[in-house]
């Protein structure tokens, strides 16, 4: 009852009203958000010389805007498929990113007619492009992209493949 | 043309690794006797030997058809000569049918060999694969493969030739390299004419050219013709002709065609263009795996394939010699006299020194 009855006075005390609203003020106020460090998206995109692809990008930020992409990338086709890794540099802290590629590229599908080991090369490719972080909490990436890759087999006609594509993708993942 | 034993060899031998040294290729010109370019038919009055004597020899000779890969029907021609030296399996180019080669047989059939000839699948007299017959259309490159193994096993050697040899042009030199990697017993020499072990974009350069197909074909069936090709029409204009200085066997080629519409074939799907790329990826990488003695012919002024992947492909293919014709245009058996005569004396005696063994 003494605990209760002292409470009651500081209640009634003069000024009390506008301290208190004051303290929860201090202890309600936002604390400043951390910044992301990455986001993982996932995606697909369109093009040439692989028409179609899955993809999934990570992208590491570095207070809030893009620093480096690590992405992989399947572009499943019977005629020129390939399974890459990417890395991109954001030199501007912006979209614009530069970065290699190594594929894995199979001329052909393993599960074609007449696909044999010497369908498989190696491809190293250097890609230029743009990607844009959209939509609401960035939740959307659209990627444009143009590149070449050099492929270390004895065909003049397939030594150097040209690229350029458009893609979107979706984020599954923020830290 | 004879290359040159390297200082490798004592010590693979020493090393116990005698296996991968392969007997140098045979000299062409060095092979004793044989025929010489004035053995063979000339240009000289040809219009009227093809009409007296050429064509009824074709006529003569034996077509039949067999079941290829996937139950096409492929065309073959057989021209026999008694007591033959050898046979030898005749695969012509793409567009090409057998019947373009009834000067060639006539030849060889003078020279004591029998031929035996396939129209490749979608071609010649064979069966075409999509309704508009003027389509250049192949499944798979390895169809072909296949189809030659098949006639060669159905057709050829049932009849015991006492050697078997293969002679093929163009896109029919890609098959046969890519056969001996594949069958690499199944021939006792072969010799290529300007085969196609890597194509010429013209005036596209390559990574457009193959970026416009691999993404066609990756992106459909690729049936449509590729940029820039379409149905068969009436070639008219010799001077400009990439394939031939002669213009009598350019002529006999055209009006052959006009004569027979089923002959005609128009240009190219982006599926045989895709299919193509990666068969000639496949057979430049082949050349180490060909143990077959083989004399490639390449056309100095080849405009259609890439002589520099001839080139490639013979340094590594063991048994491999080139001889080139300087000026010579892609299709070196229809060139004028001069060059077209030289190489099939050269066949020929490749052929004779191989027919001379036991």
């Amino acid at each position: 009852m003494r605990t209760l009855a002292l409470a009651l006075s500081l209640v009634a005390a003069p000024g009390f009203a506008e301290e208190f609203a004051a303290r929860a003020a201090v202890s309600a106020a936002p604390t400043a958000a951390a910044p992301a460090r990455y986001r993982l998206y996932a995606g697909a995109k369109l093009g040439l010389v692989h028409p179609f692809g899955v993809n999934a990008v990570a992208s590491l930020l570095d207070g809030g805007r893009q620093a480096w992409d690590v992405d992989l990338l399947w572009e499943p086709s019977g005629y020129l498929q390939s399974y890459s890794v990417g890395a991109g540099w954001h030199p501007l802290s912006g979209a614009l990113y530069v970065g290699p590629r190594v594929r894995w590229l199979q001329f052909g599908a393993p599960w074609e007619r007449g696909f044999s080991a010497t369908d498989n090369h190696l491809g190293l490719s250097a890609e230029v492009g743009g990607r844009w972080m959209l939509g609401p909490g960035d939740k959307g990436l659209l990627s444009v992209s143009g590149g070449a890759t050099w492929v270390p087999t004895q065909s003049g006609t397939l030594q150097w493949l040209l690229g350029l594509n458009v893609g979107f993708a979706w984020r599954v993942l923020e830290r | 043309m004879r290359r040159a034993p390297s200082l490798l060899v004592p010590l693979l031998l020493l090393a116990g690794c005698g296996k991968a040294v392969k007997e140098a290729p045979v000299n062409v010109s060095e092979v004793a006797g044989g025929p010489t370019a004035a053995s063979f038919s000339s240009e000289l009055g040809l219009e009227a030997r093809d009409v007296d004597a050429i064509q009824p020899q074709y006529g003569a000779g034996e077509d039949g058809t067999l079941a290829g890969v996937d139950g096409v029907q492929l065309h073959y021609h057989v021209q026999r000569v008694q007591d033959a030296k050898g046979a030898v399996v005749l695969l012509p180019g793409r567009t090409e049918a057998v019947a373009k080669y009834a000067e060639v047989m006539f030849d060889l059939n003078a020279q004591g060999y029998s031929v035996y000839a396939l129209d490749h699948r979608g071609q010649g007299e064979s069966e075409r694969m999509l309704p508009n017959r003027f389509k250049g259309y192949v499944k798979h490159f390895d169809d072909y493969v296949t189809d030659l193994q098949s006639f060669v096993t159905t057709v050829v050697l049932p009849e015991q030739p006492a050697k078997l040899f293969l002679l093929a042009h163009s896109m029919g030199g890609a098959v046969s390299v890519l056969h001996a990697a594949k069958h690499p017993g199944t021939f006792d020499a072969l010799a290529l004419s300007a085969p196609m072990l890597d194509i010429s974009t013209g005036a596209f350069p390559a990574p457009v050219a193959s970026a416009i197909s691999l993404t066609s074909c990756g992106g459909s069936d690729g049936t449509d013709y590729a940029v820039g090709s379409g149905d068969y029409k009436t070639e008219t204009d010799f001077e400009n002709n990439t394939v031939t200085r002669s213009a009598t066997r350019w002529a006999l080629k055209v009006q052959q065609l006009e004569d027979n519409p089923r002959l005609q074939l128009g240009g190219v799907t982006y599926r045989f263009v895709c299919e193509s790329l990666r068969a000639c990826n496949r057979a430049q990488q082949s050349g180490a795996q060909n143990p077959v003695p083989t004399l490639l012919l390449q056309a100095g002024a080849d405009t259609i394939v890439l002589p520099q992947a001839q080139a490639k492909y013979c340094a590594e293919a063991p048994g491999c010699q080139l001889s080139r014709f300087d000026g010579a245009k892609h299709e070196i058996l229809m060139e004028a006299d001069a060059a077209r005569n030289e190489a099939l004396a050269q066949v020929v005696r490749f052929f004779n020194h191989f027919a001379a063994e036991n």
